[in-house]
Order: C-alpha cells, then structure tokens, then sequence
C-alpha cells in the first residue's frame, strides 16, 4: 500500500488538475471568503483557513483518484491493477493515500503563504492536535478515494463526475459554510460527512481546546468509508467482471 | 505537364540540442510521373516521413523546391490540397468518439468535397473499404484494421489525382490487404498518380512501377522495379535438395554462388545464388546436378527485401 | 460554381464544422453525464459561493454573491469547455489532417467552439434558475431576466478567451494547468465575489478579464445606473481576446509547418 502511495505522489506531481487544485483553488476560496468579510480577527481567519485546507484536501483526493484512475485506463496498467495478485483494494487505498498527502502538504503551503500575503493571523495554540487532525485527515482522505475508485472504475467519465461530487461535499461538509444556515434536512447529510467534524475538530485544536468528540465521529465515520469503500469496491468489481461492464480502455 | 510530383533538390534540417541539426533530407530529387505508382523505401529514420510531410504541405522544406500538379508545395498550398490526399494511416488521427460516417463526413468536407459529392460518394466509399455494416458505430469500437480502412477512405473521398499513401496495409490482414491492393489498382488504372511508402516490401513488389531509396536522407536509388530487384547483386535463387554427391569444387559453373549447402541423413540441400537467369547457366547447372537423385527443385528471382538489405547495409 | 452556390456551399461548410462540435460535445458529454453530473455540479456551485457570500457579508453578500456566481458557470463551458475544442485534436493526432484540409484550422476551430459557447449558456440558464431558487435568491433572479443578454456578452467574452487560452496550451501538454489557472483568475479577478477596490491588483488584472466590465454592467442595471458603457467595455474585451486567439492560432499553424513540431498531435 505505501508502495502505491509513492506512486500516487510521483503521478499526480505531474497530473496538472492536481496542481490546480492546490495551489489555485486555496488562494481563490481564501480570498473571497476572507476579503468581503468584516471580521479579520483569528478566530475567524483559522476557521476560513482550516475550511479552505479541508475542502481543497477533498477536491485534491477526489481529483487524484479520478485523473490516476484515468491516466491508468489511458495507458492501459487499470486491467494489470485489478488483475494482478495484490488486492486492487490496497492498490487504491495507496493511491488515495498519496493523493491527500501530497494535496494536503501543497494545500497547508499554498495558505501558508497566501495568509502571510494577508498579513491574516491565525491561531496555532496546539501543533500536536493540529497534526493529528491531519493524520485522520489523510485515513479518511484514502477511504473516500477508494469509495470513488469503485464509481470510476465503472465510467470514462471520471472529470465529470469528480466535479459533480466536489461541490456537494464541500456544500453540505461544514467547512467553509457552517452547517447551521443550511437547511435542517441538509444539516443531517451535513452529519454524515468526516470532514464537517474535523473541521470542529481543527478549530477548536487550533484555539487550544481540542474537541475530540468531533475527533471521534471523524474517525468512526472513516472507518465507515473503509468498509463501505472496500465492500463496494470488491463488490463493484466481481459484479462487472461478471456483466463485462468495466470500463478499462 | 509530364509529372504529378516533382521533387527537386530538397533538403530539411532539424535542430537538435547543442545547437546541432539533424539533416533528415538532403538534396533528394526524383519524380513521379502521371499515372505512375513509385514506391519510396528506407529503414526507420532514412527521411520517408519527412518528405511526405513535405509534399503534403504539413512541412516545409529548407532547401529546394517540390510540386504536386504541378502546384508549388510552398507557395500554393491550395492548389497542391485539391489535387492530392495523404493516407497517413496508424492507430490515431480519427475522432474516436464519433462515428465512422461522420469522421469520413467531417474530413471529406475540409478536403474540399462538395456537398453533393459528399452524399454521393460516401456511402460508395463505405462500401468500398468493406465499412457500410459499420459506418455508424463508434470508431473506438473499430479495429485496427478497420480503422486503417477508415483512414484510407477519407483518403479516396476526395477523388484525389495524386494519392500519398503511408504504410497502407500496415494492421490490415490478408484478405483485407489484398483488398485494398486491388483498390490501388483500380485507382493506378483511373490515372491516379501514387506515392506508396511502405515497410512492406510486398506491397511496393505488387503495386509499385518505380523504386525510390531513401538512406539516410538521401536517394541511394531510383529504378524500375525489376531493375531495383537486381540490386541484390544475383538475379535469382535456386534450391536443390538431392540424395547422393555433389563435387561443387569442380563443376559449379560460373556465375553460380553457394549461398547454403547442409545435410540431413540422405538429404542435401544445396542453395545457389545466379548471376543472371541464362541459358547456358541453366545448362551448366543441369549437368552440375546428372550425377545425384533430384528430391525438389525450386527457382526464384531475387526478392525485393534482398535488395533493400542489400542496399541498406552498403551504408558508410 | 456561380458566386450564390459558392456562398450556398460555404455556409454549408460552416454548419457542418459548427454541427461536428455539437457531435463531439455530445460524445464527451452523453445527456445522462450532463443531466446527473455537470448540471448538479454547477448548480451547486453556484449555491456554494452564494452561500459563502452569505457567510462573509450577509444577505448583501449573499445577493452580490448570486450576481457574480450566474457569470462564472460560464467558465466551465465558455473557458475550459472552449479550451478543450483543439486540445480534442491534440489527444486525437487529428491536427495534420486539420493543416492538409481546404479551411484553416483557425476556422475549423471557431466554428466548432460554437456549441461549446451554447452549452455553456444552457448551463449558466440552468445554474441561475435553480441555484436562484435553492439559494433563496428568486426575487434577484427576477431582477436579472431582462438582463441576461448582458450575461450572454459575456458568454461570448468568456468563450474568446477559452480559444486564446487553448492556443497556449497545445504543444505543452500541461492545458487542464492552464485554463484551471484562468478559470480561477477569472473568479478572483472578474469582481464575481470580490468588490471591486477591495484589492487593487485584483482590479487591474481583472480589467482585462472576460467577466470584470459585464457583472459591473449587471450591477449599474440592477442599481438604475448606466451600464452601456461598461458592457461596450465587456465586448471590446471579448474581441480582443478573439483577435489573440486567431492571432495565436494562425502563428501555431505557421510554426508547425516550419519546425514540424506537430504541436497538437
């Protein structure tokens, strides 16, 4: 699985979609929610921040799955993954892996200086919960890429479906429109989402009092995206293996 | 006007790194009359695909000039389009995700294809290159080989006077192959003129009148096909497998070279390469044999490929 | 050929370029993809950003928010969708037979780019009717119907850019870079979020962005301002742009025939 981990971050090194994700989408989500507003304080300049981190984190993961998973039907290594001897599960766990490492890692440095630019504070009271945060953040990183590996493995129409599933979540997640103001339906979805709660987790963490309530449905809710993820994935497979729909050229 | 292509002198530089450049051609001439179908072979990188792209406008040259119908490849690109078509060929080069009907509609109408001739001659073409049943799918679902018929179709479209054809059977098998030889045929005796460049030699042996080499950027040869054969250095090849003892030492006859001599058990295979297919060499190769039991005989004229080896290791 | 059946032939030519890319926008877009993901998608978006207006600056920010969000759909069909119409050739290795035809790639390419420019008003129609609805911004949406044809000024604007942005990225392999980098210019630059002189270098790189002088336009109208002046501006912008494209495009032509770098292939 690391194995593929390393791979996933030499492909999307180079796969651009990646990079825009990264370094564009951050400097633009961070200006317009920061520079209309009124509030410049840190308090508010850590939540903006820690929701442009999470919400590029989740288009970067969703992005890498579909452009790998993509460039892998071009030159044609898809059929080799899901034929060969390693569970083509740990293959996309890997690559999910990667994806919201090396995303995330892009992310932080693209605020970092943007927020510098601003001469915008923020708060760090507690590197330590900060980083751990961070670390439930990638497992849960890895676990939608495989529950998204199970939808592109069935259609060329990656891009198209990446973009549908990027705005929803960060939509209805919480981090960057704070659940409340959605409707009280969507609120409930808005539930179902880890990075809503590690987005609490984060700010809370960050102004020194870490909410590990949040830290824990974060990581139940990851480890229900593994399941889910590795049971749909699997089941996806045999099912188009034996309907001859898999989509690998 | 005498000739459909004239190619006068070219030459075509390329820089590579060090601020060096690569001479892909260099002072090529030759000529490709009207109505004649000229095969122009050389090993990877001798400079073929340069110079097709230079006649198909897609390049231009560094030196020298080049004409299709007379029509200037440089200066009158309009002209030289309407009287030519380029068959490229290969895996790419096609809109996968339309239809066949649709790639060939689209290409035909940028060639200059009117719109009537283009209703006519569409489903004509199709039909031609075996594609009708197949003109609405998708070409991602095609073949290679139909794929390449595809190619050669939107080629014939435009009823082209000068055809360049790249590799044209290249994916197809046998039949279809044959097929399309048989197409070539058709348009060499409508008066269409042809540049065949093909690794194929038995493409350029069937199709082509005239031989043009091309080694290294240069034309090493330009000669009638049978004259090109010659170039192997023998005109023809003989094997003779025979019980008994030969004593070639002795009486093999001038002109005649061992190229292979083995035996197995009783068996002997003897192979000869002749100078020149004569008369009196025949008879000297009878007497040569009076002596052993004949098991089979088999004569051939040189090959196309022998002469292509042949010329292609002669490099300096 | 008599010069009306010659005229009669060319517009027949015309329409079978301009038919070819509603053909291929079809294939790279079946109606189930458009129905179940692009239109979903964009609507949220748009949803999204008026909702972090919203949070940022309350209902005003919210209906500032709307305004803006309805133009910058058209990124996504006028700019990138546009960018992808020779970069289609690029992947295809169907550019020398493009440079071989009869009517110059440059041509070939506008007119293909027509149904990517009426796909991507569809779109913004679809996104400012439902987001407006979703987002509770219906009695802006009222507002702004009889004004939609400055929307569809920058459509056009959007669209020119995407082909001039297009002619950079052949030849360099690295296009999703490139028009992502202009898709988010425009979204920072364009005032769609960001008021105008909240930062001034914003304001000057925007100046020359499809977007900037037509949301200006929209917003003089919605205010009972003059607007003619800055949708003249909007339109000056958009044929600049048109001009750099075919400028760009002709160049790239010449360039391949001369280096045979067969950028697009």
């Amino acid at each position: 699985m690391l194995v593929c981990a390393r791979l996933q971050m030499a492909e999307i090194r180079t796969a651009w979609i990646i990079i825009g994700v990264t370094i564009f989408q951050p400097i633009v989500f961070l200006l317009v929610a920061l520079l209309p507003s009124a509030d410049r304080s840190a308090e508010a300049g850590t939540r903006v921040a820690v929701g442009v981190a999470l919400s590029v984190s989740w288009s970067a993961t969703a992005w890498g799955s579909a452009s790998v998973l993509r460039r892998e039907r071009a030159m044609g290594t898809l059929a080799r993954a899901l034929a060969g001897l390693v569970d083509a599960r740990l293959i996309v766990l890997g690559k999910g892996l990667g994806a919201s490492l090396l995303s995330t890692v892009w992310a932080l440095a693209t605020l970092a200086v943007t927020l510098v630019a601003l001469r915008q504070p923020v708060s760090l009271a507690n590197p330590g919960w900060l980083l751990l945060g961070f670390a439930v953040l990638l497992a849960s990183g890895s676990a939608v890429g495989l529950l998204i590996g199970s939808v592109f493995v069935l259609t060329r129409y990656g891009p198209q479906v990446t973009a549908f599933l990027t705005f929803p979540v960060i939509l209805l997640g919480g981090m960057l429109i704070p659940p409340e103001i959605l409707p009280p339906p969507l609120t409930w979805v808005s539930a179902l989402i880890s990075l809503r709660w590690l987005q609490e987790y984060l700010v809370t963490s960050a102004a020194g009092s870490p909410n590990l309530a949040a830290l824990g449905y974060a990581v139940v809710l990851t480890v229900g995206y593994a399941a889910a993820g590795i049971g749909l994935f699997g089941g996806i497979v045999d099912r188009s293996r034996r309907e001859g729909t898999l989509d690998l050229t | 006007m005498e000739h459909a292509v004239e190619v006068e002198a070219v030459g075509r530089t390329f820089p590579i790194s060090g601020g060096k450049q690569l001479q892909a051609l260099e002072d090529v001439s030759f000529v490709v009359g009207l109505g004649e179908v000229v095969g122009l072979l050389g090993v990877n990188g001798a400079g073929k695909t340069t110079l097709t792209k230079i006649l198909a406008t897609l390049l231009l040259p560094s030196s020298g000039a080049a004409r299709v119908m007379g029509y200037d490849v440089v200066a009158d690109t309009r002209g030289v389009r309407t009287s030519m078509s380029v068959i490229l060929g290969g895996d790419r080069g096609l809109y996968n995700r339309i239809s066949g009907r649709e790639n060939l509609a689209f290409f035909g109408m940028l060639a200059g294809v009117s719109r009537r001739d283009l209703r006519e001659r569409i489903p004509l073409m199709l039909d031609q290159v075996n594609l009708a049943d197949a003109a609405d799918r998708r070409v991602e679902t095609y073949s290679k080989g139909m794929r390449q018929r595809l190619h050669v179709a939107i080629g014939l479209l435009s009823r082209p006077q000068v055809l360049l054809l790249d590799e044209p059977t290249v994916g197809l098998d046998p039949l279809e192959a044959d097929r399309l030889r048989e197409t070539i045929h058709q348009l060499r005796r409508e008066g269409t003129s042809i540049l065949l460049t093909s690794h194929l030699l038995l493409d350029v042996e069937r199709l082509a009148d005239r031989v043009v080499m091309l080694d290294q950027g240069r034309v090493t040869a330009d000669l009638p096909l049978r004259k090109f054969a010659g170039l192997a250095g023998y005109a023809a090849v003989v094997t003779l497998t025979y019980r008994g003892a030969l004593d070639l030492a002795r009486s093999l006859p001038a002109g005649a070279a061992v190229d292979r001599h083995t035996h197995e058990g009783e068996l002997s295979t003897l192979v000869l390469k002749l100078r020149e297919w004569s008369g009196d060499l025949f008879g000297a190769l009878g007497r040569l044999v009076d002596d052993v039991q004949i098991q089979d005989i088999d004569v051939r004229p040189a090959r196309l490929e022998e002469a292509f080896a042949t010329l292609s290791a002669r490099r300096p | 050929m008599t010069s009306p059946e010659y005229a009669a032939e060319r517009w027949w030519r015309a329409g079978r370029i301009v038919r070819f890319g509603f053909l291929q926008y079809r294939a790279d877009n079946p109606p189930r993809i458009v129905l179940a993901a692009i239109w979903p998608r964009l609507i949220f978006q748009t949803v999204f950003w008026v909702l972090l207006g919203f949070v940022a600056a309350g209902d005003e920010g919210a209906r500032f928010a709307y305004v803006g969000a309805v133009a910058t759909v058209l990124t996504l069909g006028g700019l990138a969708g546009m960018s992808d119409v020779p970069v289609d050739d690029k992947y295809a290795g169907t550019y020398s037979r493009l440079l071989a035809g009869l009517t110059p790639p440059t041509l070939v390419f506008f007119g293909r780019g027509v149904a990517q420019l009426a796909m991507s008003v569809v779109e913004m129609l679809v996104a400012f009717v439902a987001a407006g609805l979703l987002s509770g911004q219906w009695r802006t949406m009222l507002e702004l119907v009889p004004l939609l044809p400055m929307y569809l000024v920058i459509a056009l604007t959007m669209s020119a850019m995407g082909l001039a942005t297009a002619s950079f990225c052949v030849g360099k392999r690295a296009e999703v870079a490139i028009y992502n980098a202009a898709m988010y210019l425009v979204i920072l630059c364009s005032g769609a979020f960001i008021p105008r002189g909240t930062l001034p270098v914003l304001d000057v790189i925007g100046s020359v962005l499809p977007a900037t002088h037509g949301l200006l336009a929209v917003r003089s109208a919605l205010a009972d301002e003059p607007w003619l002046a800055e949708l003249s501006l909007e339109a000056a912008v958009g044929a600049g742009w048109l001009v750099l494209a075919f400028y760009l495009f002709t160049a790239q032509t010449a360039r391949s025939r001369r280096t045979g770098s067969d950028s697009f292939s």
